[in-house]
């Protein structure tokens, strides 16, 4: 697991985003050519770590969530102001949060994962996303194994700007799950409608 | 998609009296057809499907005026109006109305903190202020004075207030704290309780009463009027604060920690509203459940001995601070040591020593009166969002207690579902709230738990055990069951309600009390 000391450090720009005044962080980021997407993960667990790892490259801003799920809270306050849309790998009180707040300015979930390990070594996927992208994202989900984080992370940026009619779609799959998992994580996407 | 509406109005009807209330306050604080801001204003935590409950039409005054434009309204066309301050308290549907089709009439706006007196330790506030910002007022201007915040930092002060809530502080009664009210009636009349009533006071925020009848209970937990402002007592910053906890080895333990803890309450030895809190409600905010078991039903003893073990907690948790002078704190302590420490296996734990335990610093902050959200991440124990809260009163008798636990636990665990609850202790009575935790993606999980709620709630008060509050979904049920004298409680509650709101546009069907126009399809009362 990356400690937050390393998070903040260098694994992420957006990690060092709180740390920085925010116009570092605008110059640090500007630089990459990214859709305009913060993203949330909660690294207290391997599988955000993995979320971060690869959404970081992605995305305008990361930020990183503990114990307290109310540490969402002025991450997201930070993205709607600038009408950001949000990508998350988090549990559901930090979305739960994340919703209520970026719903009152108008802002739609227009993906959600649930992800819910079954037992320790399998894993049911519950999306609700567009409907292209069912076929897509089946055989990537079943080839990952415990690496879904990754996958899941790698189609935030696909599924930021899209806007389709959602549909729900359910697969399992093998995945081992990590001694610290908590065995029910949620990624999500909320957009300015 | 149409918004859906209460039955006895029109779309055109509907339409006609949203533009006119756009019109009197401004159409930017009115949220309605498909407004995705609209979206907010569900409770998608409950045992209720798909998204039950959800308003028409959302509309946010700035003042009494705009309210009693809305008023005149609503009355004219007959709306509903669904009144909340922040919309907050999830475990009892949040911003969402008894009934779908129903206009919110959110006051966040009003959210303004009218005084706050460091002298006399009060503040005058709106309905939208929340325990965050008064929290930050009063830190951001160096005022020595603690609030005293619901678990939910987010949470609205007077909405809280209103619907009973307790805290953690010595003033964790918040009933007993509020100091004057005003209150918008439905057909717009304004008036102040207490001394408010008196032009030129002073005293409106220092006593309680006033000159006859006192009132201000009338519109708690009600649907007769809308309260506008209201005085919070605050508690002056004491010279030191000493928070601890106390564990426990045995679920049998619960009968002597509450046999212990009355007297010091009642005497006021603790001084704050102190909780004896069930192992895995501490647990969940730091693991979750499939952390140490991924089979069906509740978690296993074994399991839950591993993870008293790991992470040093009880089968309960007593929680509760001392306040004042050190040497009168380490004194109360050594009191404390003897009572509830001396209780077989009890061991008694510093602040120093759980510096690093998550449920320790979220506890010790509440009861230092500093909001914060950490509680909320009890809601991870199953994953999937579901929560909802059971909470019966009793006297603080371990009698009681075992009964209340033996009960709800047995029930529980027929329905699959863990026991996770608190007993929180007031000056002679507890609340003890069971948080009945769902998976909400598992519609026979949903269903299940929606049953289990309903049949706690009969066999509770067969036991003499009534809720103090409860979700939108079992106000009905509730007040069915405060039925003394052939329900005369509530059959005076709907004279009230005619007397105060005959058109019946405020919150019908709120805590049970349905107003004449609805009363045939939905009361039992007659």
């Amino acid at each position: 697991m990356i400690s937050r000391r390393e998070f903040l450090r260098g694994g992420a720009v957006a990690g060092i985003a709180s740390a920085l005044p925010a116009g570092a962080v605008i110059a640090a980021t500007q630089a990459k050519p990214t859709i305009a997407f913060d993203a949330i993960c909660d690294t207290r667990y391997e599988e955000g770590d993995q979320f971060l790892r690869t959404v970081s490259a992605q995305a305008y801003r990361v930020h990183g969530l503990d114990t307290d799920p109310g540490s969402v809270m002025p991450a997201i306050a930070d993205a709607v102001a600038e009408g950001r849309s949000i990508a998350g790998l988090t549990t559901d009180a930090a979305l739960l949060l994340a919703d209520q707040l970026a719903a009152a300015e108008g802002y739609k979930l227009t993906y959600k994962g649930v992800h819910k390990h079954l037992s320790d070594d399998q894993i049911e996927h519950q999306l609700t996303l567009g409907q292209r992208w069912q076929a897509s994202i089946e055989k990537p989900l079943i080839e990952a194994d415990s690496a879904w984080p990754e996958v899941i992370a790698s189609l935030m940026t696909t599924l930021v700007p899209d806007n389709q009619p959602l549909v729900e779609h359910r697969l399992t799959a093998t995945a081992k799950r990590h001694p610290n998992s908590p065995g029910h994580l949620v990624s999500w996407i909320l957009q300015p409608a | 998609m149409a918004a859906v509406l209460p039955d006895w109005l029109s779309p055109q009807q509907f339409s006609t009296a949203i533009d006119e209330m756009a019109n009197a306050i401004g159409k930017q604080w009115v949220i309605h057809d498909g407004d995705p801001k609209l979206r907010s204003y569900r409770d998608s935590f409950s045992t209720l499907p798909g998204d039950a409950n959800v308003p028409s039409a959302v509309i946010a005054p700035d003042g009494i005026e705009d309210i009693q434009a809305i008023l005149k309204i609503a009355n004219e066309y007959r709306v509903p109006l669904w009144p909340i301050s922040t919309g907050r308290n999830f475990a009892y549907g949040g911003p969402a109305p008894r009934m779908p089709g129903y206009v919110v009439l959110d006051l966040k706006r009003m959210n303004r903190i009218l005084e706050v007196n460091e002298e006399y330790a009060y503040a005058l506030v709106e309905p939208g202020v929340s325990y965050f910002q008064l929290y930050e007022y009063l830190q951001k201007n160096n005022i020595k004075l603690w609030i005293d915040p619901a678990a939910p930092g987010w949470g609205g002060i007077v909405g809280n207030t209103l619907e009973h809530g307790v805290g953690y502080t010595p003033y964790g009664d918040h009933f007993m704290m509020h100091c004057g009210m005003e209150v918008v009636l439905p057909d717009g009349t304004l008036f102040r309780t207490g001394q408010g009533s008196l032009p030129e006071t002073e005293s409106w925020q220092v006593f309680q009463y006033g000159f006859g009848p006192i009132l201000d209970g009338v519109f708690s937990q009600s649907n007769f009027g809308i309260v506008t402002k209201m005085g919070m007592w605050l508690m002056p910053e004491p010279p030191g604060y000493m928070p601890f906890l106390i564990t426990y080895e045995n679920e049998d333990d619960l009968a002597i920690i509450t046999e212990t803890v009355r007297p010091l309450k009642v005497n006021m030895v603790i001084p704050n509203g102190a909780f004896t809190v069930d192992l895995l409600w501490d647990a969940a905010v730091k693991v979750s459940k499939r952390q140490y078991y991924s089979g069906k039903g509740p978690i296993p003893d074994s399991a839950r001995k591993k993870i008293m073990s790991d992470y040093k907690l009880g089968q309960w948790n007593f929680y509760a601070a001392l306040y004042g002078p050190p040497p009168m704190m380490e004194n109360t302590l050594q009191v404390i040591r003897d009572t509830l420490g001396a209780i077989p296996g009890a061991r008694l734990w510093t602040a120093e020593e759980r510096k690093h335990d998550a449920a320790f610093q979220y506890r010790a902050k509440l009861m230092r009166g500093e909001p914060n959200m950490t509680e909320f991440g009890l809601m991870n124990w199953v994953g999937g969002g579901g929560h909802i809260n059971f909470s019966p009163i009793s006297p603080t008798t371990g009698e009681d207690a075992m009964r209340q636990y033996e009960m709800i636990k047995k029930r529980s665990h027929e329905y699959g579902f863990d026991y996770i609850g608190e007993f929180a202790v007031g000056w002679r009575d507890m609340h003890h709230v069971y948080m009945l935790m769902f998976d909400r993606t598992d519609e026979e999980e949903r269903q299940r738990a929606h049953e289990l709620f309903g049949l706690l709630i009969d066999e509770a008060a067969a036991a003499g055990y009534g809720e103090y509050r409860t979700h939108l979904a079992f106000m009905d049920q509730v007040a069915k069951t405060y039925s003394w004298n052939d329900h005369a409680l509530w059959k005076l509650n709907e004279r009230l309600k005619d007397a105060f709101d005959p058109n019946g546009i405020l919150a019908p069907g709120k805590q049970g009390i349905w107003p004449a126009h609805m009363r045939e399809k939905h009361s039992w009362t007659s």
